[in-house]
């Protein structure tokens, strides 16, 4: 699904990722951790094609194809999706309007026709109860004045329906009580299958307690400098990073 | 324009006007006294700093007659898209037999009503206000030959909007056109205005539309008005109210034509719990510009302003905002705000914005806001990681960035009719965008 060789990044001219090696399989659900400021969200706005990111050395692999070529929205259209760790408010554009163009852009991309508002309507409603979202959503311009719990679900509801091949979700917990993030969980949860990856990029690992990845990947100084299983999410919620650094 | 053209054109008019009461005589005349002490506006004029009328003052504007060339068939079209309470007003005159209006609802030529009913329109025209007295409004109370008068009765709701369509559609080039509408509508009642002007072709004309505007105790009045003349022409235009008590104004405006289109709103709250709300978008592109002014005068006690206007500018046009507003002393209790956002869709477009709040009372709730901007990286990014592509991305941004003004403007009646305006007018504006 996606190779990452010796990936280096930089933003104003300073590197932030200094050498990423990461091979995500179909269906696999990958955790990446780490303390803040190791360039877990610089990983997946690159991924993304977040213009201000230079990518100085490596590549990535996106189903055969080099994802750098690719501009953003080809990206979304060839089935990749980063869930914001801080989504962006469109004052002005009402929610279903710009989820129906989304979900609209999907449908061409696949071949497949596009709906009209009736259709979207009964469609999107569908995936609404996944996430747990009230209606009165659809008719607000996109995440202005959501609590920042809205705004997650908000994510997880165009994630349902744009059912991306990859969703990479950049700290999707962060901010949440237990409950908006045991909803959010369930959501990924249903949308686990043996087609679709995930990686989820968070801090802690309490995140993990209701979505069990295949792999955990530990990113410091902008490397990752530790895989494993899920019982390593368990040893660094324990011990902390700094056991990483002395190991 | 020169002034020796303009006393030429005055004295020459002047002879056709023989039958004209004497009331209205002395009113051209004063007009007439302070444009020829003042001129045209310079450009240390404060409220005109930002709007260079060379352009205009090269080109051989004279005030004169002009005839019609729209064919029939044309006008009919226009007004079955229009429905009821439709009027239709060409080079000036009123068009009777394309009009439909609501039983009860006054509406008839202005010259007509000078004659017809001067007990309703000398205690009005032009005493709208002590907004002062300037320039372009002076000429139009000099030249203006016709336009609409327009008068509800006390204690009556018109059902319908009346829409009024000006169409200007001159035989030659440099045609000038001095409309003067008066709306009166009396104590306890309500209406609802829409004023659209249209180029019935490609020519360059000289539009000056003066609307005044007097609400009687309690009347309310939604108001809209439309300007997209063609990409020659030059509109300046004032809307001019006077509330009384508890009465109130709404109005939209929206500008998307001309070479240099300025829009004045000037409001005076005169008595007690008068409220009035000024919202409007602009949206230039090419060589235009566009320029909204607002003026609202708060005199008396517990009165409400709130002034929203955005204006998105594209090309090489130029947008200008100037919003004043004065809390006189005796306007205790006042609430007034005022916001203004611009975007820039390109670097070599520019926006001048100037808030202005003289406030002498001390018991009042008053803001202002300017916000200058362009389309947000991280909100094109946001939307194209969601397979929007790039173009479509900014175009969704600027219509949002348009509706938002309508959504809080509570012009719902109106609101498809504006959104495709405006629809068209983005399609122009990113249509010759870079990149």
């Amino acid at each position: 699904m996606l190779e990452i060789k010796d990936l280096h990044v930089s933003i104003g001219g300073t590197e932030i990722l200094k050498g990423i090696d990461l091979k995500v399989g179909a269906g696999e659900v990958h955790a990446i951790m780490g303390p803040n400021g190791s360039g877990k969200s610089t990983l997946t706005r690159v991924l993304a094609g977040h213009p201000s990111y230079i990518v100085t050395k490596g590549s990535a692999t996106y189903e055969g194809k080099d994802l750098f070529q690719m501009p953003v929205e080809e990206r979304a259209r060839q089935g990749l999706f980063l869930a914001f760790q801080y989504p962006i408010d469109i004052p002005g554009v009402n929610n279903a309007y710009f989820l129906k163009a989304a979900v609209n852009e999907m449908r061409k991309a696949k071949g497949l026709e596009e709906l009209d508002a009736m259709e979207f309507l009964e469609f999107l409603k569908e995936k609404m109860k996944t996430v747990e979202m009230d209606e009165s959503f659809l008719n607000r311009p996109v995440n202005e004045g959501f609590s920042g719990g809205e705004k997650k679900r908000n994510e997880i509801l165009q994630l349902a329906a744009l059912s991306p091949k990859l969703a990479i979700l950049d700290e999707t917990d962060s901010g949440l009580d237990i409950d908006a993030l045991k909803t959010v969980a369930e959501g990924v949860n249903r949308l686990r299958s043996p087609k679709r990856s995930f990686i989820l990029v968070t801090h802690y690992q309490r995140m993990l307690n209701y979505i069990t990845p295949d792999h955990v990947h530990v990113l410091m100084g902008g490397k990752i400098v530790l895989s494993g299983g899920k019982d390593l999410a368990f040893k660094l919620e324990e011990k902390g990073y700094e056991w990483v650094k002395q190991d | 324009m020169e002034l020796k053209q303009f006393q030429e054109a005055y004295e020459r008019l002047k002879r056709g006007r023989r039958g004209e009461p004497s009331w209205l005589r002395i009113l051209r005349d004063g007009a007439k006294d302070f444009f020829l002490r003042n001129g045209f506006p310079a450009s240390d004029n404060d409220a005109w700093r930002h709007t260079d009328l060379s352009a205009f003052r090269e080109l051989p504007f004279t005030p004169g007659e002009d005839a019609a060339l729209i064919s029939p068939g044309e006008l009919k079209v226009l007004q079955d898209k229009a429905g009821k309470n439709f009027i239709l007003v060409m080079n000036g005159k009123l068009m009777r037999e394309y009009s439909t209006i609501e039983p009860g609802v006054e509406v008839m030529g202005l010259e007509e009503a000078i004659r017809e009913k001067p007990e309703l329109v000398e205690p009005h025209l032009g005493q709208c206000g002590a907004s002062g007295a300037e320039a372009f409004n002076a000429l139009n109370t000099v030249f203006f030959r016709s336009g609409l008068f327009f008068h509800v009765p006390e204690d009556m709701t018109v059902k319908e909007p009346l829409q009024v369509v000006f169409l200007a559609d001159p035989a030659k080039e440099h045609a000038t056109f001095f409309l003067r509408n008066l709306v009166v509508i009396g104590e306890g009642s309500k209406a609802a205005l829409a004023e659209t002007y249209l180029s019935g072709n490609g020519r360059g004309y000289f539009s000056s539309a003066v609307t005044e505007v007097f609400l009687g105790k309690n009347a309310i009045l939604d108001h809209v008005k439309i300007a997209k003349e063609n990409a020659k022409v030059f509109h300046f235009a004032s809307t001019r109210t006077l509330l009384r008590h508890a009465s109130s104004f709404s109005s939209f405006t929206l500008l998307t034509g001309g070479r240099l289109a300025r829009n004045e709103c000037h409001a005076v709250l005169d008595e007690e719990g008068a409220a009035c709300a000024l919202n409007g978008l602009y949206l230039s592109d090419g060589d235009q510009l566009l320029d909204q002014q607002t003026f609202v005068d708060h005199r008396k006690p517990a009165g409400k302003s709130h002034q929203f206007f955005k204006g998105l500018m594209a090309g090489n046009s130029r947008g200008v905002f100037n919003g004043k507003v004065v809390v006189r002393q005796d306007a205790q209790k006042t609430d007034a705000h005022q916001t203004y956002k611009g975007l820039l869709f390109s670097d070599a477009a520019q926006v001048d914005a100037q808030p202005q709040l003289e406030i002498l009372a001390d018991d009042v709730q008053c803001s202002h806001g300017v916000a200058i901007g362009q389309l947000e990286e991280d909100a094109i990014f946001y939307l194209r990681s969601r397979g929007i592509g790039e173009k479509e991305a900014g175009r969704m941004l600027a219509q949002g960035f348009a509706l938002e003004v309508i959504e809080r403007s509570g012009v719902q009646r109106y609101k498809d009719e504006l959104i495709s305006l405006i629809d068209e007018k983005l399609s122009e504006q990113l249509g010759n965008r870079k990149g």
